[in-house]
């Protein structure tokens, strides 16, 4: 059996919604004179609340309340699309400062020698190194010449008599098959010079 | 509208003002502070600290939340300075004299402006805006039996000050 607070909540439910209240109910409001005080006053409060509804159910903000905000939003991105002369400028700046380093890494990892082991020099800096006095190297003849800046390496290789003798070299007899050789190669590959290690052959 | 898509946000505010607007007539009782918690709900939503969070809540939830914060800042200082309440008065007065002709209702808009917030914010919804107790209580942000014992409890305060009402001298109106 319900109480009568419990009934109150039914009461407020059904008057609400404006229906007949279910027989269980409708027996207590017949016997319970506080609820069914309730249950008037509930009906009328519902009937005061709808008529305050419709007073106001074509209340809306001003007009100028809805073009400030418009306005507000059309500035903020305007504001956003075209940044101030100087950010433009800035901008344009570091993205010529970006553009230019990245060329630059570009350009010095296409130059970079093929074979990380092998030490590698400016063809300029051949002869500031010494390479051709102190090094022992030879320069090969009608090879083609290195362009300004060109990287070249030194490889060591095994390469055969005759092939030492059209650089320039000669071994004559005394050698096998294949005699251990040091090249300065260029970036594209030609050999420029040849050196044989001092435990191949003195010359 | 974050992309800066105008016609998103004329078509959002045409669907969540007017409801925003009453909800904040109905609990400050004043026209002019209905407006200016609508215009700083909506300045706020396409400001750059937007907080609003998808995951979180509904949008609609996030506007009162940020309305009924609002309304709650405007009912502090006005406690602090009474001679803003008096201007809300004054603006009550002319916001019954222009929309409600039936004395009951009037003295019900009344009542309703001494009801607690809490109280009020369960009439408003409920009974004023017909949202149903779930949608209530997403919007109030506590469970539905709170809202429905809310309700409750305001309604038999607004049905109490209603009885004192319709007894009073000078009452022409009576309640069923």
């Amino acid at each position: 059996m319900m109480t009568c607070r419990e009934f109150s909540y039914e009461v407020m439910d059904y008057a609400r919604a404006d229906v007949r209240p279910p027989a269980e109910l409708e027996a207590h409001l017949a016997v319970c004179a506080q609820c069914r005080e309730r249950w008037e006053i509930e009906h009328a409060l519902t009937n005061s609340l709808m008529d305050m509804r419709e007073a106001f159910a074509m209340e809306r903000a001003p007009g100028d309340v809805r073009e400030s905000i418009l306005r507000e939003f059309s500035r903020r991105h305007r504001t956003l699309a075209t940044p101030a002369p100087f950010v433009k400028w800035g901008l344009i700046a570091a993205m010529l400062l970006a553009g230019f380093f990245s060329f630059q890494m570009w350009r010095m990892r296409s130059q970079a020698p093929r074979n990380a082991d092998s030490p590698s020099v400016l063809a300029s800096d051949i002869e500031l190194l010494g390479l051709q006095d102190e090094g022992g190297f030879v320069a090969i003849p009608y090879a083609p010449p290195l362009a300004p800046g060109e990287f070249v390496r030194v490889v060591r290789t095994q390469l055969q008599p005759v092939a030492l003798a059209r650089m320039g070299v000669d071994v004559g007899d005394v050698y096998g098959d294949e005699i251990t050789a040091d090249l300065v190669v260029g970036q594209d590959d030609m050999p420029r010079a040849v050196r044989l290690p001092e435990t191949a052959v003195n010359f | 509208m974050k992309a800066g898509d105008k016609a998103a946000l004329v078509e959002l505010y045409e669907r969540r003002e007017p409801g925003l607007y009453r909800y904040a007539l109905h609990m400050s009782g004043s026209r002019v502070v209905a407006e200016e918690v609508t215009h700083e709900v909506f300045f706020r939503l396409i400001g750059p600290g937007v907080k609003f969070d998808p995951r979180l809540g509904s949008l609609e939830a996030y506007l009162h939340g940020v309305a009924r914060n609002l309304l709650r800042g405007i009912a502090r200082i006005a406690q602090r300075e009474p001679e803003l309440t008096e201007v809300k008065a004054a603006a009550e007065h002319d916001l019954l004299k222009s929309l409600i002709d039936d004395e009951m209702t009037a003295a019900l808009h009344l009542a309703l402006q001494d009801l607690t917030p809490e109280y009020r914010d369960a009439v408003v919804l409920c009974d004023l805006e017909e949202r149903s107790y779930e949608d209530a209580a997403k919007l109030m942000d506590c469970p539905i039996g709170t809202v429905r014992s809310r309700l409750h409890r305001a309604r038999g305060l607004l049905a109490s000050k209603l009885k004192r009402f319709k007894t009073a001298p000078g009452s022409r109106t009576v309640v069923a």
